[in-house]
Protein backbone atom coordinates (compact mmCIF):
# COMPACT_ATOMS: atom_id res chain seq x y z
CA UNK A 1 0.00 0.00 0.00
CA UNK A 2 1.43 3.20 -1.13
CA UNK A 3 1.14 6.17 1.66
CA UNK A 4 2.02 9.43 0.45
CA UNK A 5 2.71 12.06 3.08
CA UNK A 6 1.76 15.92 2.30
CA UNK A 7 2.78 17.22 5.69
CA UNK A 8 2.90 20.78 5.76
CA UNK A 9 4.96 22.31 7.85
CA UNK A 10 3.89 24.97 10.21
CA UNK A 11 5.10 28.26 8.25
CA UNK A 12 3.78 26.83 5.00
CA UNK A 13 0.59 25.44 6.71
CA UNK A 14 -2.65 26.84 5.67
CA UNK A 15 -4.19 29.44 8.05
CA UNK A 16 -7.37 28.27 9.62
CA UNK A 17 -8.89 30.69 7.81
CA UNK A 18 -7.82 29.21 5.25
CA UNK A 19 -8.71 25.89 5.72
CA UNK A 20 -12.67 25.64 4.72
CA UNK A 21 -12.17 27.31 1.73
CA UNK A 22 -8.99 24.75 0.85
CA UNK A 23 -11.53 22.11 1.93
CA UNK A 24 -14.23 22.86 0.20
CA UNK A 25 -11.83 23.43 -2.63
CA UNK A 26 -10.40 19.80 -2.47
CA UNK A 27 -13.95 18.05 -1.88
CA UNK A 28 -15.33 20.20 -5.32
CA UNK A 29 -11.80 18.76 -6.98
CA UNK A 30 -12.85 15.91 -6.19
CA UNK A 31 -16.14 15.74 -7.19
CA UNK A 32 -15.74 17.27 -10.26
CA UNK A 33 -12.86 15.22 -11.17
CA UNK A 34 -14.84 12.15 -10.17
CA UNK A 35 -18.74 12.25 -9.96
CA UNK A 36 -19.70 9.52 -8.47
CA UNK A 37 -17.15 7.04 -6.55
CA UNK A 38 -14.41 6.60 -9.43
CA UNK A 39 -13.90 2.74 -8.98
CA UNK A 40 -11.19 1.52 -11.02
CA UNK A 41 -12.42 2.42 -14.30
CA UNK A 42 -13.03 6.37 -13.68
CA UNK A 43 -10.75 9.47 -12.56
CA UNK A 44 -9.30 8.58 -9.02
CA UNK A 45 -11.33 11.36 -6.28
CA UNK A 46 -9.57 13.35 -3.86
CA UNK A 47 -11.50 12.52 -0.22
CA UNK A 48 -11.26 14.43 2.47
CA UNK A 49 -11.55 13.76 6.39
CA UNK A 50 -11.08 16.37 8.58
CA UNK A 51 -10.21 15.70 12.40
CA UNK A 52 -11.96 18.54 14.37
CA UNK A 53 -12.86 18.45 18.25
CA UNK A 54 -11.95 15.21 18.74
CA UNK A 55 -13.41 13.36 15.65
CA UNK A 56 -13.18 11.91 12.31
CA UNK A 57 -15.70 13.75 10.11
CA UNK A 58 -16.98 11.62 8.26
CA UNK A 59 -16.48 8.79 10.88
CA UNK A 60 -16.97 6.16 7.78
CA UNK A 61 -15.45 6.95 4.21
CA UNK A 62 -16.04 4.65 1.44
CA UNK A 63 -13.29 5.12 -1.20
CA UNK A 64 -12.35 3.50 -4.39
CA UNK A 65 -8.84 1.61 -4.63
CA UNK A 66 -6.93 4.53 -6.37
CA UNK A 67 -8.69 7.15 -5.37
CA UNK A 68 -6.59 9.72 -2.49
CA UNK A 69 -7.72 10.43 1.00
CA UNK A 70 -6.44 13.10 2.84
CA UNK A 71 -6.80 13.69 6.64
CA UNK A 72 -7.09 17.56 8.10
CA UNK A 73 -5.82 18.13 11.69
CA UNK A 74 -7.99 21.31 12.34
CA UNK A 75 -7.82 20.69 16.13
CA UNK A 76 -5.38 22.45 17.89
CA UNK A 77 -4.38 19.20 19.68
CA UNK A 78 -2.03 16.99 17.83
CA UNK A 79 -3.77 13.52 16.29
CA UNK A 80 -3.02 10.54 14.10
CA UNK A 81 -4.74 8.09 11.69
CA UNK A 82 -3.83 5.02 12.50
CA UNK A 83 -4.92 2.01 11.27
CA UNK A 84 -5.97 -0.23 13.75
CA UNK A 85 -4.34 -3.25 11.78
CA UNK A 86 -1.38 -1.89 11.12
CA UNK A 87 -1.15 -1.01 7.80
CA UNK A 88 -0.94 2.59 7.57
CA UNK A 89 -0.20 5.35 10.21
CA UNK A 90 -0.02 9.23 10.00
CA UNK A 91 2.19 9.87 12.43
CA UNK A 92 1.57 12.99 14.68
CA UNK A 93 -0.39 15.50 12.54
CA UNK A 94 0.33 19.03 14.50
CA UNK A 95 -3.21 21.37 13.75
CA UNK A 96 -3.12 22.26 10.22
CA UNK A 97 -1.43 19.45 9.27
CA UNK A 98 -2.37 17.16 6.34
CA UNK A 99 -1.09 13.68 5.02
CA UNK A 100 -2.73 11.81 2.29
CA UNK A 101 -3.04 7.92 1.69
CA UNK A 102 -3.56 6.33 -1.26
CA UNK A 103 -5.18 2.93 -1.10
CA UNK A 104 -3.88 0.19 -3.93
CA UNK A 105 -6.03 -2.45 -2.63
CA UNK A 106 -9.83 -3.76 -0.96
CA UNK A 107 -10.57 -3.85 2.14
CA UNK A 108 -11.95 -2.50 5.34
CA UNK A 109 -9.75 -0.16 7.98
CA UNK A 110 -10.93 0.77 11.22
CA UNK A 111 -8.38 3.31 12.72
CA UNK A 112 -7.64 5.33 15.81
CA UNK A 113 -5.91 8.46 16.83
CA UNK A 114 -3.20 6.45 18.19
CA UNK A 115 -3.08 9.52 20.99
CA UNK A 116 -6.62 9.52 21.62
CA UNK A 117 -7.90 5.87 21.50
CA UNK A 118 -11.65 7.38 22.04
CA UNK A 119 -11.17 8.83 18.57
CA UNK A 120 -12.45 5.99 16.03
CA UNK A 121 -13.59 5.76 12.57
CA UNK A 122 -13.55 3.26 9.31
CA UNK A 123 -11.92 3.41 5.96
CA UNK A 124 -13.82 1.03 3.57
CA UNK A 125 -11.74 0.65 0.76
CA UNK A 126 -13.45 -0.86 -2.74
CA UNK A 127 -12.80 -2.54 -5.63
CA UNK B 1 -5.27 -1.18 46.26
CA UNK B 2 -8.05 0.43 46.16
CA UNK B 3 -7.56 2.26 48.94
CA UNK B 4 -10.03 5.33 49.30
CA UNK B 5 -7.71 8.69 49.96
CA UNK B 6 -8.14 11.18 52.23
CA UNK B 7 -9.72 14.61 50.80
CA UNK B 8 -6.74 16.17 51.20
CA UNK B 9 -5.63 14.42 48.31
CA UNK B 10 -7.39 15.98 46.07
CA UNK B 11 -7.14 19.59 46.75
CA UNK B 12 -6.56 21.21 43.24
CA UNK B 13 -10.95 20.35 43.08
CA UNK B 14 -11.27 22.88 45.63
CA UNK B 15 -10.42 25.73 43.53
CA UNK B 16 -12.31 24.31 40.73
CA UNK B 17 -15.47 23.67 43.06
CA UNK B 18 -15.25 27.48 43.90
CA UNK B 19 -16.21 27.45 40.28
CA UNK B 20 -18.71 25.40 39.91
CA UNK B 21 -20.46 26.41 43.09
CA UNK B 22 -23.62 26.12 41.25
CA UNK B 23 -23.38 22.55 41.28
CA UNK B 24 -23.02 21.94 44.71
CA UNK B 25 -26.98 21.33 45.13
CA UNK B 26 -25.73 18.22 43.27
CA UNK B 27 -23.49 17.40 45.22
CA UNK B 28 -23.43 13.45 46.01
CA UNK B 29 -24.84 12.75 49.96
CA UNK B 30 -22.23 9.79 50.19
CA UNK B 31 -19.18 8.10 48.99
CA UNK B 32 -20.94 6.62 46.33
CA UNK B 33 -19.36 8.25 43.28
CA UNK B 34 -18.57 11.72 41.97
CA UNK B 35 -21.48 11.51 39.82
CA UNK B 36 -24.00 9.15 38.33
CA UNK B 37 -23.41 7.46 35.71
CA UNK B 38 -19.83 7.17 35.26
CA UNK B 39 -18.48 5.90 38.88
CA UNK B 40 -15.84 3.72 38.87
CA UNK B 41 -14.40 0.58 40.93
CA UNK B 42 -12.25 1.82 43.63
CA UNK B 43 -12.90 5.64 42.32
CA UNK B 44 -11.71 8.16 44.63
CA UNK B 45 -14.88 9.15 46.54
CA UNK B 46 -13.65 12.48 47.43
CA UNK B 47 -13.22 14.51 44.49
CA UNK B 48 -16.64 16.04 44.85
CA UNK B 49 -16.92 16.64 48.56
CA UNK B 50 -15.36 19.81 48.67
CA UNK B 51 -18.28 21.84 46.33
CA UNK B 52 -20.64 22.16 49.62
CA UNK B 53 -17.79 23.60 51.74
CA UNK B 54 -17.06 26.45 48.91
CA UNK B 55 -20.50 27.21 47.62
CA UNK B 56 -21.45 30.31 49.25
CA UNK B 57 -20.24 32.46 46.72
CA UNK B 58 -19.63 32.24 42.85
CA UNK B 59 -16.38 34.15 41.64
CA UNK B 60 -16.96 37.00 39.75
CA UNK B 61 -14.64 36.71 36.34
CA UNK B 62 -13.55 38.51 33.62
CA UNK B 63 -11.67 37.68 30.58
CA UNK B 64 -8.44 38.03 31.95
CA UNK B 65 -9.36 36.50 35.43
CA UNK B 66 -10.48 33.36 32.88
CA UNK B 67 -7.29 33.48 30.47
CA UNK B 68 -5.38 32.95 33.94
CA UNK B 69 -7.35 30.19 34.71
CA UNK B 70 -6.96 28.60 31.80
CA UNK B 71 -3.36 28.84 31.59
CA UNK B 72 -3.25 27.60 35.41
CA UNK B 73 -5.38 24.54 34.49
CA UNK B 74 -3.12 23.53 31.48
CA UNK B 75 -0.30 23.76 33.68
CA UNK B 76 -1.25 21.87 36.15
CA UNK B 77 -1.84 19.26 34.27
CA UNK B 78 1.56 19.40 32.27
CA UNK B 79 3.36 19.15 35.81
CA UNK B 80 1.46 16.48 36.85
CA UNK B 81 2.70 14.61 33.66
CA UNK B 82 5.88 15.49 33.61
CA UNK B 83 5.58 13.84 37.26
CA UNK B 84 4.07 10.80 35.55
CA UNK B 85 6.39 10.52 33.08
CA UNK B 86 9.18 9.93 35.38
CA UNK B 87 6.99 8.01 37.91
CA UNK B 88 4.58 5.86 36.18
CA UNK B 89 5.23 2.16 35.48
CA UNK B 90 1.99 1.17 33.66
CA UNK B 91 3.10 2.05 29.93
CA UNK B 92 -0.75 3.17 29.14
CA UNK B 93 -0.16 5.35 32.40
CA UNK B 94 3.24 6.41 30.71
CA UNK B 95 1.67 7.47 27.60
CA UNK B 96 -1.24 8.83 28.91
CA UNK B 97 0.75 11.23 30.77
CA UNK B 98 2.86 12.08 27.36
CA UNK B 99 -0.78 13.16 25.55
CA UNK B 100 -1.35 14.98 28.41
CA UNK B 101 1.65 16.94 28.45
CA UNK B 102 1.53 17.54 24.56
CA UNK B 103 -2.01 18.41 24.47
CA UNK B 104 -2.26 20.29 27.07
CA UNK B 105 1.05 22.28 26.37
CA UNK B 106 -0.67 22.62 22.84
CA UNK B 107 -4.14 24.21 24.42
CA UNK B 108 -1.90 26.88 26.33
CA UNK B 109 0.09 27.94 23.17
CA UNK B 110 -3.05 28.26 21.33
CA UNK B 111 -4.53 30.19 24.81
CA UNK B 112 -1.86 32.36 24.66
CA UNK B 113 -1.89 33.02 21.19
CA UNK B 114 -5.23 34.36 21.55
CA UNK B 115 -5.11 36.19 24.39
CA UNK B 116 -2.10 38.18 23.21
CA UNK B 117 -3.76 38.84 19.96
CA UNK B 118 -7.26 39.78 22.05
CA UNK B 119 -5.16 42.83 24.25
CA UNK B 120 -6.07 40.42 27.20
CA UNK B 121 -3.71 39.99 29.84
CA UNK B 122 -4.11 37.08 32.13
CA UNK B 123 -4.63 38.50 35.73
CA UNK B 124 -3.97 36.17 38.31
CA UNK B 125 -6.85 35.68 40.69
CA UNK B 126 -8.03 34.28 43.55
CA UNK B 127 -9.23 30.86 42.03
CA UNK B 128 -5.94 30.49 39.74
CA UNK B 129 -3.63 30.95 42.51
CA UNK B 130 -5.64 28.45 44.92
CA UNK B 131 -5.29 26.28 41.90
CA UNK B 132 -1.74 26.61 41.88
CA UNK B 133 -0.75 26.14 45.63
CA UNK B 134 -3.51 23.51 46.02
CA UNK B 135 -1.54 21.51 42.59
CA UNK B 136 1.59 21.85 44.69
CA UNK B 137 0.07 19.83 47.70
CA UNK B 138 -1.04 17.07 44.81
CA UNK B 139 2.27 17.12 43.23
CA UNK B 140 3.89 16.16 46.49
CA UNK B 141 1.78 13.56 47.31
CA UNK B 142 2.36 12.07 43.72
CA UNK B 143 6.28 12.34 44.63
CA UNK B 144 5.42 10.34 47.61
CA UNK B 145 4.65 7.37 45.61
CA UNK B 146 5.69 4.69 43.39
CA UNK B 147 4.71 2.06 41.21
CA UNK B 148 1.45 0.49 40.83
CA UNK B 149 0.13 3.21 44.20
CA UNK B 150 1.91 6.16 41.42
CA UNK B 151 0.04 4.83 38.68
CA UNK B 152 -3.71 4.84 40.89
CA UNK B 153 -3.07 8.05 42.01
CA UNK B 154 -2.47 10.14 39.09
CA UNK B 155 -4.70 8.18 37.27
CA UNK B 156 -7.33 8.83 40.10
CA UNK B 157 -6.85 12.28 40.33
CA UNK B 158 -7.14 12.69 36.43
CA UNK B 159 -10.34 11.48 36.42
CA UNK B 160 -11.08 13.97 38.90
CA UNK B 161 -9.48 16.67 37.88
CA UNK B 162 -10.69 16.69 34.35
CA UNK B 163 -14.10 15.58 35.31
CA UNK B 164 -14.02 18.77 37.48
CA UNK B 165 -12.44 21.28 34.68
CA UNK B 166 -15.24 20.23 32.43
CA UNK B 167 -17.38 21.27 34.68
CA UNK B 168 -15.62 24.81 35.81
CA UNK B 169 -16.17 25.08 31.95
CA UNK B 170 -19.54 23.84 31.20
CA UNK B 171 -20.47 26.22 34.27
CA UNK B 172 -18.48 28.95 34.54
CA UNK B 173 -15.88 29.73 32.42
CA UNK B 174 -18.20 29.67 28.98
CA UNK B 175 -20.96 31.78 30.72
CA UNK B 176 -18.88 34.24 32.06
CA UNK B 177 -16.28 34.37 29.23
CA UNK B 178 -16.86 37.99 27.46
CA UNK B 179 -14.97 38.01 24.35
CA UNK B 180 -16.42 35.64 21.36
CA UNK B 181 -13.30 34.00 20.55
CA UNK B 182 -12.62 33.28 23.94
CA UNK B 183 -15.53 31.81 24.63
CA UNK B 184 -15.10 29.70 20.93
CA UNK B 185 -11.36 28.91 22.36
CA UNK B 186 -13.27 27.29 25.51
CA UNK B 187 -15.62 25.41 23.26
CA UNK B 188 -13.26 24.30 21.28
CA UNK B 189 -11.08 23.01 24.27
CA UNK B 190 -14.18 20.94 25.73
CA UNK B 191 -13.67 18.03 23.16
CA UNK B 192 -10.14 17.65 24.56
CA UNK B 193 -11.49 17.53 28.45
CA UNK B 194 -14.06 15.31 27.59
CA UNK B 195 -11.90 12.85 25.66
CA UNK B 196 -8.65 12.78 28.15
CA UNK B 197 -11.76 12.23 30.94
CA UNK B 198 -12.96 8.93 28.98
CA UNK B 199 -8.90 7.95 28.67
CA UNK B 200 -8.04 8.45 31.90
CA UNK B 201 -11.53 6.47 33.00
CA UNK B 202 -10.73 3.45 30.63
CA UNK B 203 -7.36 3.46 32.19
CA UNK B 204 -8.91 3.50 35.55
CA UNK B 205 -10.97 0.49 34.74
CA UNK B 206 -8.27 -1.51 33.57
CA UNK B 207 -5.81 -0.74 36.78
CA UNK B 208 -9.04 -1.69 38.47
CA UNK B 209 -9.27 -4.83 37.03
CA UNK B 210 -5.81 -5.77 37.51
CA UNK B 211 -5.41 -5.19 41.16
Amino acid sequence: MRRRSTLAGRPAAPTRMGLPVLAAAMVLAGSVAGGCRAGRAGTPELHVVEIERFVFRPDTLRVSVGDTVAWLNRDIVPHTATDGAGAWDSGVLGTDAEWRLVPTAPGVHRYVCALHPTMEAVLIVED
Amino acid sequence: MNAMPKPAVFPTLLALAVLTAAAAACAPESDSAASAGDAQPGQPASEMQAAPANAATAPELDDADIAAIVVAANTIDIRYGEIARERATNPRVKEFAETMIRDHTAVNESAVELVTRLGVKPRENDVSRSLEAQAAEMREMLQAKSGAEFDRAYIDNEVAYHRAVLQAIDETLIPNAKNAELKQMLVDVRPAVQAHLEHAQSIQRSLTAGA
